[in-house]
């Protein structure tokens, strides 16, 4: 009976017809992606052939993707007018620094609200929650006038007999935000605790059990059994933690005003920048030598990130697998 | 013999995981709940900042009248924020989640693009964009139009073809806006694409098997499977979108606040974003009402 289907005429046409869709599917995907992956690289490229030609070519029409002369007189300006060690070093220690503090504080919380059960738990996770959603405009000015008159919670207030100030101005310095990173209410923290908490809970508990059986403490079981197996969370936190902070302009705005500011955030004012520095230089900046210029000041921002992405990308996307953000 | 305290295990339980969330209640505390309070102060109030402190002066409801009664562009600002997020939404969310399920499927080169699709989630910082945009040639190399004199990925062929066919010139205007800002919605894809994707291999594949046996269709498959199990990851992404939106950098009023914040206008701008998020507020509020309505009906 079923031998009979398998050659019979019906059965042959089915294959066939599954063969045309799948084809028609691979088809029609391909063509799709190459025209997403030339959207998404686009840029890159552009940014690329743009911040290497010169004023000169990009004027020229008859020069489009592949430049006729190469030149590092716009990346040389462009890293005069950011100020790029300053700015990159600034950006650097924002980066990393807020984004070891966060994996530290909100891989701990996240595991506390995975494993333990207590009688506020539900409610302080809607607190995390709240955080998530309240955006930054909302609190960003008074935690201005926080960091501006900072007295550590009301500590520097009881030791100012001895130390004669009440309050430090910390605007300006890094700790804005590594501060709230080390508390796990820094930039997207709650995020990034709502990660953990997603990831810790879809691990299996035998380990730990095994590990409290032979006496190890739950902080011991944590760091040494926990954190280990947890290494694609960590990545997935890391990566985006690190590109956050540094692409992020509204809150460094705030904190940074002058010339120190962190190199996001100088991108932003490059235009005005380089018209000042005109005014001094030689007062005919042509519109060509700007583009080329903000071109070279948006692949210099984009290039530490872009390397560690480069570097991370493999756990990264593999992570994601394992990670199950949302559950 | 010294008479010890002892916590039963359950107690002790809870001790141990208040210890582990005990960052965040500090944290909560000093860098979240004490800005929030005292910024509803300020929207309440003057404030001026000299070098000794800040004074505050309470002048009661008037920075909030005087945002709808003293500056007409908060109100024009807030139409173009909110207007901006009714298309964009659905926009982001509909092409992440198409991407979403074709990232999920199985193909050659995957991993190259899936690291390609994560790219804009990496670069896209809102100023790059600005500045690629605001570029004339990148946007005549990408529609092959010298002339045109917009930003890249600017397209207003879908509006000139509706107006073609007789559509009035709103509707026109609207597609030609649309299709102006998607190369940006695209662009903003990357975050929720992700966490679809992970959301996606959640779903246990025995339901897919399942359905394979009955013989159901990938489009039946899509709609009975698919979506059902993926409920609570697109209100995750409905919310995250949303704030995201609205408190993007380049969003109309965020640059307001941040301008009255410069000019150390702190009342005023605290009662803008006050008013500003209390209307966020309301929107969260509603799509979580339909989400939660929706989710009892099916029964």
């Amino acid at each position: 009976m079923q031998q009979s289907y398998i050659n019979s005429k019906q059965h042959r046409s089915y294959v066939l017809k599954r063969k045309i869709s799948s084809a028609l599917i691979k088809t029609f995907r391909t063509l799709f992606f190459i025209g997403l992956v030339y959207l998404f690289i686009f840029p890159l490229i552009y940014l690329f052939v743009t911040a290497f030609q010169s004023a000169d070519s990009i004027n020229n029409p008859n020069v489009m993707w592949i430049p006729d002369s190469l030149t590092l007189e716009s990346m040389k300006t462009a890293l005069e007018v950011l100020d790029y060690g300053k700015s990159v070093f600034l950006s650097a220690v924002i980066s990393v620094g807020s984004t070891a503090a966060a994996l530290f504080s909100c891989s701990l919380v996240g595991y506390g609200f995975a494993r333990f059960r207590f009688a506020e738990r539900n409610l302080a996770f809607a607190l995390v929650i709240l955080t998530i959603i309240v955006p930054p405009p909302a609190i960003v000015l008074s935690s201005y006038v926080n960091f501006r008159f900072f007295d550590f919670g009301g500590l520097l207030k009881l030791l100012a007999p001895i130390i004669g100030y009440d309050h430090v101005n910390l605007i300006g310095s890094p700790l804005t935000f590594i501060l709230p990173s080390l508390f796990a209410c820094g930039l997207r923290s709650g995020l990034f605790i709502f990660i953990f908490r997603q990831f810790f809970q879809g691990m299996s508990k035998d380990l730990e059990e095994a590990a409290k059986i032979d006496g190890c403490g739950p902080f011991k079981t944590y760091y040494r059994i926990i954190v280990p197996l947890a290494v694609p969370a960590f990545i997935t936190v890391l990566l985006f933690g690190f590109i956050w902070h540094w692409n992020d302009v509204f809150t460094s705005s705030m904190y940074f005003m002058g010339d120190n500011q962190p190199i996001s955030v100088k991108l932003s004012g490059i235009y005005d920048a380089l018209s000042k520095a005109d005014i001094f230089m030689t007062g005919a900046m042509t519109q060509s030598e700007m583009r080329t210029y903000a071109a070279a000041g948006c692949l210099l921002t984009i290039l530490p990130p872009l390397v560690i992405y480069i570097f991370t990308q493999k756990y990264f996307t593999e992570s994601i697998e394992r990670t199950g953000i949302v559950g | 013999m010294k008479k010890r305290f002892r916590m039963s295990l359950t107690a002790k339980n809870a001790w141990t995981g208040r210890a582990f969330v005990l960052l965040f209640y500090i944290g909560f505390i000093f860098f979240f709940l004490a800005p929030l309070i005292q910024s509803i102060r300020f929207s309440f109030s003057s404030v001026t900042i000299s070098s000794e402190g800040y004074q505050t002066e309470c002048i009661g409801w008037k920075n909030y009248i005087d945002n709808f009664t003293g500056s007409a562009t908060f109100i024009g600002n807030l139409q173009a924020s909110l207007l901006q997020m009714l298309w964009k939404l659905p926009v982001i969310l509909i092409s992440s989640l198409f991407l979403a399920i074709l990232l999920n499927q199985q193909f050659r080169g995957r991993t190259f693009i899936r690291a390609v699709f994560f790219l804009p989630a990496i670069v896209a910082s809102g100023i790059v964009i600005t500045i690629i945009k605001n570029d004339n040639l990148a946007a005549s190399v990408l529609t092959g139009n010298m002339i045109s004199s917009g930003s890249v990925f600017k397209s207003d062929f879908l509006g000139n073809f509706l107006s073609e066919l007789g559509f009035g010139e709103t509707i026109s205007g609207y597609a030609t806006m649309i299709s102006n800002q998607m190369f940006d919605s695209l662009w903003l894809t990357g975050i929720q694409m992700i966490i679809f994707l992970a959301g996606l291999q959640s779903i246990p594949s025995q339901l897919y098997e399942v359905s394979a046996i009955e013989g159901a269709t990938a489009w039946e498959n899509f709609w009975m499977i698919t979506i059902p199990m993926l409920m609570p990851i697109i209100l995750v992404n409905t919310v995250y979108t949303i704030v995201d939106t609205f408190t993007d950098n380049s969003n109309a009023v965020m640059q307001q606040v941040l301008l009255n914040v410069k000019n150390v206008n702190l009342g005023w701008a605290s009662s803008m974003a006050w008013t500003y998020f209390a209307i966020i507020g309301v929107i969260l509020a509603i799509i979580l009402f339909i989400f939660s309505s929706m989710n009892k009906e099916p029964k």
